[in-house]
């Protein structure tokens, strides 16, 4: 597979999940270029981590975005916590920036436009961007499972966090 | 910061209408592996590919195939320059009909 030679400024926003991960690349706050939801279900951290280094070798975006995963305030197991450290360090070892952002921030860039919760910001995503809307997942109930979709959206939050917080907002 | 773009755009449209790489290669009569190839640019756009992205998507090549456009249009602007020169020479309005269209390109060229 030959590299996008001409993809630098692109911003990639990753969520990992007990699953995978959801991604989704932008070149503008409005302007996604492709997304998608990476699982594996054996050797999952491995596994993830060749699909990420793939996704890195196609499109080379300078920016990384995650969302913080180590600290008091997050629940994330040990394993995602792992994923998330070796994704930082693979995204460094390319020259990329990775800044990370708390779910608070990502909560505080979008409730000025009325959004709250995780499914509110995705709602407000797929409002303002076509390509998302048929994958908007239901409103989650408290005993239903995580939709995997979700993680897509949340990816998607990140980088347009990013974007506001750097001065690229539409 | 200048933000570049990808040289060609057709798994975005195919994303933004929900499309598999399957259900593409059938409106563009080609397999599914040969939309993945263009699509990982492990094969260069054909001019059917081309116009066919236009006629199912809407999208034309500058925006779909920016770098293969690009590319084309430095190409064809070296050899308006090379007309232009030798038009420097001619006058009448035929010459001056002949510049305008140069002038229109280079008008194109700069949007």
């Amino acid at each position: 597979m030959q590299s996008t030679t001409h993809a630098h400024g692109l911003v990639l926003g990753v969520h990992p999940t007990s699953r995978g991960f959801g991604w989704a690349l932008f070149e503008g706050p409005l302007a996604p270029v492709d997304w998608g939801i990476a699982t594996a279900k054996t050797g999952r951290n491995a596994k993830l981590i060749a699909r990420f280094e793939r996704l890195l070798a196609r499109y080379e975006p300078e920016v990384l975005v995650l969302e913080t995963f180590e600290g008091s305030l997050t629940r994330r197991v040990d394993r995602v916590q792992r994923l998330c450290r070796a994704i930082i360090h693979v995204a460094a070892c390319r020259g990329l920036t990775t800044p990370v952002y708390s779910r608070a921030a990502v909560q505080t860039c979008f409730a000025s436009i009325g959004a709250q919760t995780r499914h509110d910001i995705a709602q407000l995503i797929a409002q303002h961007i076509e390509a998302f809307r048929p994958r908007l997942p239901r409103q989650r109930k408290a005993w239903m499972p995580e939709d995997p979709r979700q993680s897509m959206f949340d990816a998607a939050a990140l980088a347009m966090t990013h974007f506001a917080v750097t001065g690229t907002d539409a | 910061m200048a933000r570049k773009k990808l040289s060609i755009y057709l798994r975005t449209q195919r994303m933004r209408w929900c499309l598999s790489q399957e259900e593409l290669g059938l409106l563009l009569g080609m397999t599914k592996s040969a939309v993945s190839r263009f699509e990982t640019e492990d094969c260069p756009p054909s001019l059917r590919l081309v116009i066919a992205t236009e006629v199912i998507f809407g999208a034309h090549a500058s925006e779909a195939f920016p770098a293969l456009y690009g590319r084309i249009q430095d190409e064809v602007m070296r050899r308006a320059g090379k007309l232009d020169t030798r038009l420097r020479k001619q006058s009448g309005k035929v010459a001056e009909r002949k510049r305008a269209l140069l002038s229109n390109m280079v008008h194109r060229a700069e949007l």
